[in-house]
């Protein structure tokens, strides 16, 4: 049974086509990095798999449920962390640890206050006064306490500096993921995410730009950079000039078709997500 | 039921503050108030001393010689005063009615504040959790809508109200033994016997509790607003409503509006509510638990809980669909 199923999801907000059916497929096991331009419908997509809006039409199971009708039950299984501060601030961060435990049938207290304990957060502090950083440091001691199947993260590291997403990711796959969990994760920080992914899904307009296994990725995708002028024996799906050259993107050509001609390599997740939402772009326009 | 009662104590936590402080504040009065009539300082112009039956009380007392105005205004005054004719003299009866007259009034001004934070409380309880986005935490945990609009409804229905009745309990123990105090030499004992305090707890458990199924639509309509409008909820909460009593009121000349909004704040299960005031059309004279129980024979009453839930439905989509402001 697959963690997230979802086909053909429509969601439109007045003029605003927020998902122009987009398929995604998240099984056990999985890191999946859901990667788009802003305004390409990835949080709508999240919101949808949390049971936080209502699709006009697709169809749309996460472990087996529906999310909208069953998102109490839902919830029991799913851990979530968003882009900006959703921790209550009026609370005491004690108050808040007895609040879940007392609500949430798979949380462990003492595994938060232990994770708690490694960092400046104390337990009588209230959550407004905390540091960004700390509050996600909170929230996510909270979630790795949780012992939940599906872990959705939502720019979970937006604004914070470069050590805190460093370890926010270091937890993550450390202390949460094994091979009976999964992970939705969306981010602009993509080179940050890329050697945790598993695999990755371009989302752009609505839609399911590219679905990518990551260990796939190589055979896929190869990066060509030529002198400027170099004809090709096939067609790239993108071409970019720069200083030290022109670099090409192929998908599907064999490695061996393009020796000699220049420099070979395997794309980051960044060139490949230019150019496979450009190349759509460029068709489409 | 766990989850019901970790819902409550989250309320509380959110809450206490408010319902905490309220009544601490309205008791402070009371004691300021007891204390400068004690030393002779009230408004009421006559001196109360232990077993005063001079002319000059019992003409305060009875208002002779006072304009409607002037008797009016000194209404509070006359009503602690009166209490003091003739303690020696008055029957067992008698010093029940006035020490259930004094103890009731002395409520009255804590069921006033309890039922003004309470609407505050419920306006501000599904739209606060959209404007800080607290919300996505809230809905990230395995509660559903339902559950969690009727902790809601439930914590400022029958929870917050016990912080109150301490509170009033309290102030009604200082009003006693500040009367006993003042009374005439053995007088105090018989004071004490017939302070109705104990009686008067049951019923103000009691009249809470009922209570909130009387103001089941008023709370529900906070509730709603408090889910539907994105700014200035409480705004709308009282424009509403006052705009359809201005409006049938004009085009209908018709007062059925205002007469359900009347009945439902008019907390016509607690003692308290009709002592040292004018008795509405929709007040009952509580004196006894039956009295108390006398509003289930009202088909108002029922209409009210039919309407209260007709809110709740909307209200709990709102809670359902809606995420931040």
């Amino acid at each position: 049974m697959s963690v997230v199923s979802a086909n053909g999801l429509v969601k439109t907000y007045g003029d605003v086509q927020a998902l122009d059916g987009l398929d995604l497929d998240v099984q056990k096991g999985q890191i999946v990095g859901l990667i788009g331009p802003n305004g390409s419908g990835k949080t709508t997509a999240l919101n949808a798999i949390l049971g936080l809006n209502q699709l006009d039409r697709g169809e749309l199971r996460v472990l087996g449920l529906a999310p909208l009708a069953e998102r109490a039950t839902l919830m029991e299984q799913v851990a979530y962390i968003a882009d900006t501060g959703i921790l209550p601030k009026w609370i005491k961060v004690s108050d808040l640890l007895g609040c879940v435990a007392d609500i949430h049938p798979r949380f462990d207290r003492n595994a938060a206050i232990e994770r708690l304990q490694q960092t400046e957060i104390r337990l009588n502090k209230r959550v407004g006064v905390l540091s960004k950083g700390m509050h996600v440091q909170l929230h996510l001691a909270i979630v790795l306490a949780i012992d939940a199947p599906l872990l959705v993260l939502d720019e979970p590291t937006l604004g914070l500096d470069i050590l805190y997403r460093q370890a926010f990711y270091d937890a993550v796959l450390n202390d949460y993921f094994n091979e009976d969990r999964s992970i939705l994760v969306t981010t602009h920080e993509v080179r940050e995410i890329e050697h945790i992914l598993t695999d990755v899904v371009f989302i752009n307009r609505g839609r399911c730009a590219l679905n990518l296994n990551m260990a796939a990725a190589e055979e896929t995708f190869v990066k060509l950079i030529t002198a400027q002028g170099t004809d090709l024996p096939v067609a790239p799906i993108s071409t970019r000039k720069s200083i030290s050259g022109t670099t090409h993107i192929f998908q599907n050509v064999p490695r061996e078709a393009l020796a000699g001609l220049g420099e070979l390599s395997t794309p980051n997740l960044v060139e490949l997500f230019v150019a496979v939402v450009e190349g759509q772009q460029g068709v489409q326009e | 039921m766990k989850v019901y009662a970790a819902l409550l104590k989250r309320e509380w936590l959110e809450h206490r503050g408010a319902f905490i402080w309220s009544p601490l504040v309205v008791f402070a009065l009371i004691v300021v108030f007891g204390i400068t009539m004690v030393g002779g300082q009230g408004s009421f112009e006559v001196e109360l001393t232990s077993g005063d039956s001079s002319s000059s009380l019992k003409a305060f007392v009875d208002g002779n010689g006072e304009s409607e105005d002037t008797y009016q205004a000194n209404r509070i005054g006359r009503l602690l005063a009166g209490f003091f004719l003739d303690v020696a003299a008055a029957t067992d009866e008698e010093l029940s009615d006035r020490m259930g007259v004094l103890t009731r009034f002395t409520a009255a001004p804590f069921h006033l504040v309890l039922f003004v934070v309470s609407l505050f409380g419920l306006i501000a309880c599904l739209h606060d959790e959209r404007k800080d986005k607290s919300v996505y935490f809230w809905k990230s945990l395995p509660v559903g809508d339902f559950t969690t609009v009727m902790s809601k409804f439930a914590f400022v229905a029958w929870v917050a109200p016990l912080v109150t009745i301490a509170a009033i309990l309290a102030a009604q123990l200082f009003v006693t033994f500040l009367i006993v105090g003042m009374v005439e030499d053995g007088m105090g004992s018989r004071v004490l016997i017939h302070s109705g305090l104990v009686m008067g707890l049951v019923q103000m458990l009691v009249g809470y509790l009922l209570n909130g199924l009387v103001v089941l639509p008023v709370f529900a309509w906070f509730i709603l607003i408090s889910g539907w409008a994105k700014t200035l909820p409480m705004v709308w909460a009282l424009a509403i409503p006052f705009s359809l009593v201005v409006f049938e009121g004009i085009v209908w000349d018709t007062g059925i509006v205002r007469s359900f909004i009347g009945y439902h704040t008019s907390m016509p299960t607690l003692p308290a509510t009709t002592v040292g005031g004018d008795e509405t059309a929709y007040a009952i004279v509580v004196t006894t638990l039956a009295d108390q129980f006398a509003v289930l024979g009202q088909g108002r009453f029922w209409f009210g809980l039919l309407i209260g839930f007709l809110f709740f439905t909307p209200a709990v989509y709102l809670r359902r669909m809606r995420n931040e402001i």
